[in-house]
């Protein structure tokens, strides 16, 4: 059984479920995030503030 | 002895190889071009298929009463006509037509499970990120996912990702557009050539603009957007770690970059 769990489970990943519109907050507001430094920065969609930080 | 007929023993002896290897190709990791080359194919399928031979030759020898007749077996393949060896092996080959089909139809079923298992090893093990040898063809798929954070020296590390932000620079109608938005999906054709890219929540502007303001860029009214590639100059990706933070500092809230969702 863990065997067939070793094979057939999904990768992690960090993602979570949530509001679309989360999303295409992050879109609009890309541009004004800095690619230069890899500190992370924080930005506020909505009524929720996120800390971001670009990864590479 | 008739040519074809050794091509065809050739064939059914290198089949297991040539299916594991199908199998292992099979998922959008790898690129299966239409222009295969069978007489390619077939020689990269040696090693694996004397593998699997030998594997299932012990365990068919260890297990059962039945062994495999190298010499009948080097008789068909070279050929051999003197002695009535040919009319010999022939009669074995009809005597044991049973035995022999279970053997190759087994064979060839593992053959194609195992190499779909040892893809999967390969990808839950990572070593395809961090072995350049094992790296499947298909090198898009590293980019878009941003799988290619976990090659060695780069920094950072593909389950950091959150989120990935595509800029895709076009030309539409004589004009440089660059479109924006999150990484839905991408296709590709049988070359492993970029056919196009889909985007989620996509907005654009003019790429004159470069100091663009928030004004600048159109919200496109549609959930997914599909860029075909022959529009594509170039693709910018940006690979983001978003953590909500519940309850920021006031210093923190005032230097806050924001949008209203």
């Amino acid at each position: 059984m863990s065997l067939i769990k070793f094979f057939s489970s999904k990768t992690d990943k960090a993602l979570s479920h949530r509001s679309p519109e989360i999303g295409s907050g992050l879109v609009r507001i890309a541009h004004k995030i800095s690619s230069a430094t890899g500190e992370s920065q924080l930005i506020k969609i909505g009524e929720k503030y996120f800390r971001v930080r670009e990864l590479g | 002895m008739n040519i074809a007929f050794t091509t065809i023993l050739l064939f059914i002896i290198l089949a297991p190889g040539f299916l594991a290897r199908s199998a292992y190709n099979s998922s959008k990791l790898s690129v299966n071009s239409s222009n295969i080359n069978l007489v390619n194919e077939l020689t990269w399928s040696i090693i694996p298929s004397l593998t699997l031979h030998t594997l299932f030759i012990a365990i068919l020898q260890n297990l059962t009463n039945y062994y495999v007749d190298f010499e009948q077996l080097g008789n068909l393949i070279l050929g051999v006509t003197s002695s009535n060896k040919a009319e010999e092996s022939f009669r074995q080959l009809g005597e044991y037509k049973y035995a022999i089909f279970t053997y190759n139809f087994s064979l060839f079923g593992l053959s194609f499970i195992l190499g779909y298992f040892f893809r999967k090893f390969i990808r839950k093990m990572k070593l395809d990120t961090s072995v350049r040898y094992f790296r499947f063809s298909n090198k898009w798929h590293y980019i878009f996912t941003g799988e290619c954070l976990d090659f060695p020296d780069v920094p950072d590390h593909y389950r950091e990702i959150t989120d990935k932000i595509i800029n895709v620079l076009c030309k539409v109608n004589g004009k440089t557009v660059l479109y924006t938005g999150e990484y839905f999906n991408y296709y590709v054709n049988n070359n492993g050539d970029l056919e196009a890219i889909h985007l989620r929540n996509p907005i654009r502007r003019y790429f004159e603009k470069d100091n663009a303001e928030d004004s600048d860029y159109y919200v496109i009214p549609s959930r997914y957007l599909v860029i075909p590639n022959t529009d594509v100059i170039n693709i910018n990706f940006r690979y983001f770690s978003l953590e909500e933070v519940i309850e920021p500092t006031e210093d923190e809230k005032h230097d806050a970059l924001f949008i209203d969702a």
